[in-house]
């Protein structure tokens, strides 16, 4: 078994300095553990440094195991709702879509088209909410306490209308299997377009902000490159993905609910400013611009709303027929995927998730070594991980 | 040295201090540490119980909000912080999942059924995830039991 | 009711298996489509022993592997490959399935050094179900702790007692209330079950 111990002997066996210093050093391993103001969650690095150069870098998960897929294996479909919702508790409303689609696809439910509405606005509001929780954690991550309480004050008001639509905070619960189960009235459509009014002007402030900001440009540009090859080599998804120059956004590549019959752009990461493609600085600012055209797809699809039933027709207890099927929807943080088997009984015979996140943590050794302690910090907060869904 | 009024008022003077200046450690796990975060935030603010300060340090701090689901791989490290943590210290065990397992208590092999097989507790908050009103009104009834202690009586009556 | 992967029909996956035959000898691969009363997406099943071989015939044709998930039927472990084609203007997807019949040290080759996701997809493969990779660079647990006993995802898994001096599943905190209503009420035994609710003062 291979221990970390090992490690150190083999790299004291090679090499003990970084190529090109003529000092003789030692690697010395450093933990960045569970418990961290900086890691998001329970991660822990353990990192072998030359005095402040990280030389390797070891992510170490499992600390927020919590068997998720052998609870789906024993609890029935309407009952596995509240698990899927806590995978990535900062988008919630995401993961209930890939898992609702999976089972509606499997059983031929036939969704209404209020319904499916409404789904979409509601999955763009948790998208803005989760990349301004990211925007607000990066800043402080980096030192920055205002463009927290900002983001928390903005975040607070989509929590508000979410409070009002299905009775939670932060777990919701509200794509059920067919449908949703409550309805927006006339009050939460009228309380939508006034957040969209106001928030445009707030997105310029963080602009100028954070974004010009000086010396958040120098912490994070040219740091953590990631090329577009090692990206596609890694599985990277979302806006890790376009953030390394890839136009692919599954809602344009493979069009879901309807998005094919609204207009928006894709932001890919181009350089702008002055920073390298694949850079921490390209994977926030693609986070931003995605926040303006999620506002662009809310006012259009408010216009397609028409009055209707909310909840399509699913039996009493759902039994789905022999079979197998991979579901993914782009989640605010990548591509969720959900491999579902069933044996025609009551519960899945194996629920299986594929997290965006897990994929990205396994990039941070490749991207760790030649940085400081500090770049890494920025290198993991750009990448946005949320351990509930990298551990399940 | 005798039980007096004198004693008593500097017992009470003690603990409304430390009452209202408990800093509390970063020990945010899952879920509930969003909410944990919301209300340190501007809408319900923490800071004015005297709680602004969130140390990630366990040597600075002199209360433990377990907020998540504690696994088995994570409850030695939950052993560790608390003894790193100086003396009088709370634990306030914030949500389902850290009161007795939660949502995972049925088939989780790898989770932890409750953080007082490894820590004593002294307030429980229910909820998945608590509203920020329910983690205040938990941090109230702490404060009331703090109210309620006698350090002085402790350490120099009845130890004599 | 049939229904297909997302951007293929049956065409493709016939020119697919029968371009992966010519290419790689001993790969036997197959088509598993849905049958007559099942719904869901075809794959492709290989011969284990192939899996590398094919794995870098596919290479060219799709970029990223996005997950390696394993099911544990009783008879045989599946271990089923998502590869996927990142490119906007020509998106492609294909699920590739092996068959392990070995339970007691089911083993594969690692395609690690092909994709580099597959570096802690099959650790967690590894992990949850048990199967071993050869020349993978760092065969170790990645989500159970490295001293935990058994493969949790396997049908047959009992979780240990105590993990470390600590309880998996203390009595006093398991609820047994809600199992022994359950089982009276299919029993249909009515009166036992009022009588039980009284005695517990409900």
């Amino acid at each position: 078994m291979q221990t970390w111990d090992m490690d150190l002997e083999e790299l004291k066996e090679e090499e003990t300095s970084l190529p090109g210093s003529k000092l003789k050093t030692e690697l010395l391993t450093v933990n960045m553990g569970p418990q961290h103001p900086a890691t998001h969650g329970v991660l822990r690095v353990e990192i072998k440094t030359d005095s402040e150069v990280v030389a390797q870098a070891i992510p170490h998960i499992g600390y927020l195991h919590r068997c998720m897929e052998k609870h789906c294996e024993a609890i029935d479909y309407r009952g596995i709702l509240p698990f899927v919702d806590r995978l990535d508790y900062l988008a919630s409303m995401s993961q209930e879509l890939t898992y609702s689609m999976a089972v509606e696809k499997m059983l031929g439910t036939e969704v209404p088209r209020r319904a499916t509405v409404i789904r979409m606005i509601i999955s763009e509001m948790q998208r803005i909410a989760s990349h301004l929780m990211a925007f607000g954690t990066y800043a402080l991550d980096l030192g920055a306490f205002s463009p927290f309480l900002y983001a928390f004050d903005e975040r607070e008001k989509i929590l508000t209308l979410f409070e009002d639509i299905s009775g939670a905070r932060l777990l919701y619960n509200y794509f059920w299997i067919g449908g949703v189960w409550n309805d927006l009235t006339d009050k939460n459509v009228e309380y939508i377009k006034e957040f969209l009014d106001n928030f445009e002007p707030e997105l310029v402030k963080y602009d100028r902000l954070v974004s010009q900001n000086r010396i958040f440009q120098e912490r994070t540009m040219g740091v953590g490159t990631l090329s577009l090859a090692d990206a596609h080599s890694f599985g990277a998804t979302g806006p890790v993905l376009r953030g390394s120059g890839s136009a692919w956004d599954l809602r344009k590549v493979d069009p879901y609910l309807f998005y094919n019959e609204v207009e928006f752009d894709v932001p890919v990461g181009e350089g702008q400013r002055g920073s390298e493609i694949g850079d921490c600085y390209n994977r926030y600012y693609v986070r931003m611009l995605e926040m303006v055209e999620s506002v662009k797809i809310i006012r259009q699809s408010l216009k397609l709303l028409e009055p209707g039933p909310t909840l399509g027709k699913v039996s009493k207890v759902i039994k789905i027929p022999k079979g197998e099927t991979y579901t993914r929807t782009e989640c605010p943080r990548g591509e969720l995927g959900i491999h579902l088997v069933s044996h025609g009984e009551k519960t899945p015979y194996r629920l299986k998730v594929k997290s965006p996140c897990f994929t990205h943590t396994s990039i941070l050794p490749h991207i760790a070594p030649g940085q400081m302690i500090a770049d890494f910090v920025a290198s993991i907060g750009s990448i946005d991980i949320v351990l509930g869904e990298v551990d399940r | 040295m005798q039980d007096g009024i004198v004693l008593t008022k500097v017992d009470e003077l003690l603990s409304w201090g430390r009452k209202n200046s408990l800093w509390p450690m970063t020990f945010g796990l899952a879920c509930c540490a969003i909410e944990m975060m919301a209300t340190g935030a501007s809408k319900y603010d923490l800071e004015r119980f005297g709680c602004g300060a969130f140390m990630a340090t366990p040597r600075r701090a002199d209360l433990m909000i377990v907020a998540g689901t504690v696994t088995l791989k994570m409850a030695t490290r939950v052993k560790i912080l608390w003894e790193q943590m100086p003396e009088p210290k709370y634990v306030i065990s914030m949500g389902s999942c850290a009161n007795k397992g939660g949502p995972y208590w049925q088939h989780g092999y790898h989770v932890l059924k409750g953080v007082d097989e490894v820590v004593p507790v002294d307030v429980y908050v229910p909820g998945c995830p608590p509203r920020p009103e329910a983690l205040i009104e938990g941090l109230m009834v702490l404060q009331k039991k703090i109210a309620n202690e006698r350090i002085l009586h402790e350490k120099w009556v009845r130890n004599v | 009711m049939k229904e297909y992967c997302m951007r293929s029909g049956l065409e493709m996956y016939n020119d697919l298996i029968s371009s992966i035959n010519s290419a790689v000898t001993n790969a036997n691969a197959s088509l598993i489509s849905p049958g007559e009363e099942e719904v869901g997406d075809s794959s492709v099943l290989v011969n284990p022993e192939s899996i590398f071989e094919v794995m870098s015939f596919l290479k060219p044709l799709y970029n990223g592997l996005q997950v390696i998930s394993g099911v544990d039927y009783t008879e045989y472990i599946e271990v089923c490959y998502f590869l996927a084609h990142f490119d906007p203007e020509n998106p492609k997807d294909v699920m590739i399935k092996t068959r392990l019949k070995d339970r007691q040290d089911p083993r594969l080759n690692s395609i690690s050094s092909l994709y580099l996701a597959a570096n802690w997809q099959e650790r967690e493969c590894y992990d949850m179900l048990g199967v071993s990779f050869n020349n993978h660079p760092d065969h170790r647990r990645i989500l159970c702790p490295d001293d935990w006993e058994g493969f949790p995802l396997r049908r047959d898994y009992k979780v240990q007692e105590v993990y470390r001096g600590m309880k998996v599943n203390p009595e006093n905190k398991m609820n047994r209330d809600d199992q022994l209503f359950e089982d009276n009420k299919q029993k249909g035994n009515e009166a036992d079950l009022i009588a039980w609710a009284l005695s517990k003062g409900l």
